[in-house]
């Protein structure tokens, strides 16, 4: 992908990615470094990119970063945060502003405790609203796997809410 | 063995068809076996629990289970649909006594013209059926239903039949809208306001085919029934629509 293609990814999908990957990372300063992981990957054309991009392959590729950044994580608090790139004007979305409420942060905590597979599943479908055959793309998986694993994270959320 | 390979088979899809997201081919299996599943059916309770509070993002009032007093709601709904359901049950067809009211109508001498047909029916069949366009209750006392509903034939004329049954006891109530000469043979007899022509009662400790006529219509009404519960149920009959 070329600069352009990059900047035309981010103006399209910036808020997207984001808003994942914070749901899913639990924090903003976490996701907007998965982000910026991702336009550098595609910059340096270290990941692939199919011809038309789709929402499962966007996901898919935010959800990718995510469990990469998980791995790293403590090799990566170890080293200086270098913002790479900068896109957009920085400022918060309408989005991001809703999500900064109470409810959304006890939202973010309690998914936190799911394991990634169920977060990613509970987050791509309840939030995100994506259909299990997206999903099923996304998450490299069967449409049967899709609604399994969302059983167990629905369970889990239940009972964490209750309790 | 089979059933409980479905359950576990079927039971990965409770996500799916809460979002309806269902195979097509696997539908119908699922909300049948659903239906008669208990762990399922509470499991769903959870499973939308979960998804709900996550949609409503995070609003924790929005989880009906989280409160008690959902629960006693709940409880109580529950008793008053089953209350409900006992109340009321839709008609069902019987098959098996077909000959047994053919008998009975033949029987004693009591219809002067055999019937020639005797079909048993259901109640929406009946609403819908030109030649004996009538209103119904809708709603009946409590612990009476409509055990069945048959119509019949006799010559030059068709005739209807609705048993009604509850708590143990049972009462008929025939409604002819045609003439149909028949013999009350030593019964007592009283007077009797049914759907607001006035007509006679026939005492009698047995359920029979009894009826009696007057202005054309004739009315059966053989009942083991306490006094109050026949008047009940024929107080809820609407007006026939002559």
């Amino acid at each position: 992908m070329c600069g352009h293609q990059v900047a035309a990814l981010n103006q399209a999908y910036h808020d997207t990615l984001f808003r994942f990957a914070r749901l899913f990372l639990g924090n903003a300063a976490d996701a907007e470094e998965v982000v910026q992981e991702i336009y550098l990957k595609l910059l340096e054309r270290r990941a692939t990119t199919p011809e038309e991009i789709s929402r499962a392959w966007l996901y898919r590729v935010v959800l990718n970063a995510c469990m990469d950044y998980r791995k790293s994580w403590w090799r990566r608090r170890r080293e200086d945060a270098n913002v790479l790139m900068t896109f957009g004007d920085g400022r918060p979305s309408a989005e991001q502003v809703a999500m900064d409420s109470e409810r959304a942060q006890e939202l973010r905590r309690v998914l936190q405790s799911l394991p990634r597979k169920l977060r990613a599943a509970v987050i791509l479908r309840d939030l995100e609203e994506l259909s299990y055959e997206e999903m099923a793309a996304a998450l490299d998986c069967s449409i049967g796997t899709v609604s399994s694993r969302l059983n167990r994270g629905r369970r889990i959320l239940a009972k964490a809410v209750r309790s | 063995m089979t059933r409980l390979i479905d359950h576990l088979r079927l039971r990965r899809w409770l996500s799916a068809y809460l979002d309806e997201e269902v195979p097509e081919g696997m539908l119908v299996q699922l909300r049948s076996h659903i239906a008669a599943c208990p762990t399922c059916q509470q499991d769903l309770v959870r499973i939308r629990a979960g998804r709900d509070w996550v949609i409503r993002g995070g609003d924790t009032a929005a989880v009906h289970t989280v409160h008690p007093w959902r629960w006693v709601a709940a409880a109580a709904m529950l008793v008053l649909a089953v209350i409900a359901v006992r109340w009321w049950q839709p008609p069902a067809v019987h098959a098996m006594d077909v000959n047994f009211y053919a008998a009975q109508f033949r029987s004693e001498g009591y219809c002067a013209d055999p019937c020639t047909a005797l079909d048993e029916t259901t109640l929406d069949a009946l609403r819908e059926s030109p030649p004996l366009a009538m209103e119904y209750p809708d709603r009946l006392p409590r612990a009476i239903v409509l055990k069945r509903a048959i119509r019949y034939t006799a010559l030059g004329y068709q005739g209807l039949g609705l048993m009604f049954g509850g708590a143990g006891k049972r009462i008929w109530i025939f409604e002819q809208p045609e003439r149909l000469s028949l013999a009350v043979r030593d019964l007592p007899t009283a007077p009797i306001n049914i759907c607001g022509r006035e007509c006679t009662r026939i005492e009698c400790s047995q359920v029979r085919l009894l009826n009696w006529s007057k202005d054309g219509l004739s009315f059966v009404v053989a009942t083991d029934l306490e006094q109050g519960d026949v008047e009940a149920i024929v107080a809820s009959l609407r007006r026939l629509k002559s």
